[in-house]
């Protein structure tokens, strides 16, 4: 791999929650130019992956870089991060939320923000507390999207949104990325967002699972990723059920 | 940058707090309309309408400043502060000239609200408005150095306003570290307890180290009170050993020649400065949002 293509490494990257591990010794290369769905059953570590990626978790140990830096003030103006929660004043409005944005990012593009408010049918002047979860996502998307990022992190991007919004939001999604950036989508709904992605990184109780090309993976497993993912989880999640208690899993990753 | 932080502190202090300024305004306001007319009973009752919006005035402002700002780094809006590229230093100055701009302005209002109050009064006692006010003034006027000591006192205030601000804002932000988040709130309260117990021992042990003093003279108010003209305590610096200073206040309660250790009045500031410094290092590199 390019030393130059890689935008995310980790090393030895461990975060634990009171004694309890959510990423362990993860060590992790992440090339230019992808989509990477970043899938794992709950309590996998990818919230606590894009969280230290993208700077809001500082206590962990081992190495985690983005573009070669630390996470830090250098990376913010580089990754663009929507978090799995509502991160916007609830008085405020779309177009409030717009304003802040080309305030504080150099590279927010605010006109073209403004024409996917209105094409995701959003009412720019409407108060965020009056608006659905899925309107409130959409403002998100709109607003992390339109940044020229260099590294773009999804948390959880399309959950609890109905089918019909989830295929506009990816749409979104997908209008707004471009191929010299990385976008990292962290998502259990696989299905959904399978047709767009380039890389796949399984993560469990913290530890690289699998990883490796959307095509590849398919082809050797005969499936989809969705299959893939039921397959390596399911059929775990079964077992432990039988036995009472798990086990800690194998690496069984390819990078 | 800090100017856009700036912007960003106020919008929002307009959105939050605006609405709960115009129920405060409105139950004032009822109040001294009522005390003006004279009603019987009923005026007299209105009179805690005015006393309570006064009150609610600066106590909802300093409630609303702490909400905020530990909603704003720590709660889901934290995850947009803390991603802005906005250096730590930056950002916590601009919540910081905020908040203290929001209080001092809360306060102005109090003091607005409470000469309407007086106003009022005067309405309803038949005497000219703003009589009650002209005769305090007045009072204030013959007593030689009372402005003087209230001006000392409103400065005092608003330092121990910026210096209780600052020491907060440090229990919070550390408070909400990795290694405190498993207590929950209880983490800003524990090192709020923290800061407060370090500022005691910080005061007690400059008050007695440094060899200054601020002798306060009551000569003037003993005499006073036993029928003399109306005059402020005396103050002057003076150089000792500060422990036998100490130890004479504990021997003596009420002298009337007392020294405090001028070192005590260095605590405040040492203290504030290393909360505020240890506070952007919190933010800068120590945070970690659940």
């Amino acid at each position: 791999m390019d030393r130059d293509d890689i935008i995310v490494r980790t090393q030895k990257l461990t975060k634990h929650y009171r004694g309890r591990p959510a990423l362990e010794e993860l060590d992790l290369e992440l090339k230019n130019g992808r989509i990477i769905g970043l899938v794992g059953p709950n309590g996998s570590g990818k919230t606590t992956l894009l969280k230290i990626l993208a700077g809001v978790l500082a206590d962990y140990s081992g190495t985690a870089e983005v573009l070669g830096m630390r996470p830090g003030l250098e990376t913010k103006s580089l990754v663009s991060y929507m978090p799995d929660c509502s991160f916007l004043e609830d008085r405020m409005t779309p177009n409030d939320a717009l304003d802040l944005f080309a305030d504080f990012y150099s590279d927010f593009d605010r006109k073209r923000a403004y024409e996917m408010l209105l094409a995701f049918r959003l009412e720019p002047t409407q108060r965020l507390r009056d608006m659905s979860k899925g309107m409130r996502e959409k403002v998100q998307i709109t607003l992390i999207m339109n940044r020229a990022a260099r590294l773009y992190l999804l948390d959880e991007p399309i959950s609890g949104v109905d089918p019909a919004s989830r295929q506009l939001i990816l749409e979104g999604i997908l209008r707004s990325y471009s191929s010299d950036s990385c976008l990292i989508i962290s998502t259990h709904l696989i299905h959904d967002i399978e047709p767009v992605l380039d890389e796949v990184v399984f993560l469990d109780r913290g530890q690289l699972r699998l990883a490796g090309n959307a095509e590849d993976l398919r082809a050797e497993s005969g499936g989809s990723i969705d299959q893939l993912f039921r397959s390596l989880f399911q059929a775990e999640a079964a077992r432990n059920w039988e036995l009472g208690a798990p086990e800690r899993p194998g690496f069984v990753g390819r990078r | 940058m800090f100017s856009r932080v700036l912007k960003y502190e106020f919008a929002a202090w307009r959105r939050s707090y605006a609405r709960f300024l115009i129920v405060i305004g409105l139950v004032f306001t009822l109040g001294c309309v009522v005390v003006a007319l004279r009603m019987p009973i009923v005026s007299e009752l209105a009179l805690a309408l005015p006393i309570l919006a006064i009150m609610a005035l600066p106590i909802s402002q300093f409630v609303l400043v702490v909400v905020s700002y530990y909603r704003s780094l720590y709660g889901p809006r934290g995850y947009l502060t803390h991603t802005l590229p906005v250096p730590a230093g930056t950002l916590y100055a601009g919540k910081l000239v905020a908040s203290m701009a929001a209080l001092v302005v809360s306060g102005a209002l109090m003091l607005a609200a409470i000469v309407l109050t007086t106003v009022a009064l005067d309405l309803s006692a038949r005497t000219a408005p703003f009589s009650t006010l002209r005769d305090a003034l007045g009072a204030l006027g013959r007593v030689p150095g009372l402005g003087l000591w209230i001006a000392g006192l409103g400065l005092l205030m608003l330092l121990s306003l910026f210096f209780n601000i600052i020491s907060i804002f440090c229990a919070i932000s550390t408070g909400s570290e990795a290694r405190w988040q498993g207590l929950g709130i209880g983490g800003p309260v524990l090192v709020y307890v923290l800061i407060y117990v370090a500022g005691q021992l910080l005061t007690l042990g400059l008050m007695l180290t440094l060899p200054l003093g601020l002798q306060i003279d009551m000569t003037p108010v003993a005499l006073a009170e036993s029928g003399g003209p109306l005059s402020m305590p005396g103050l002057g610096i003076v150089s000792g050993n500060m422990l036998m200073a100490f130890w004479d206040a504990i021997r003596e309660p009420n002298p009337l020649v007392a020294t405090v250790g001028l070192g005590s009045f260095l605590a405040g500031p040492v203290l504030t400065a290393v909360c505020a410094w240890r506070t952007v290092r919190s933010i800068r590199c120590r945070t970690s949002l659940r």
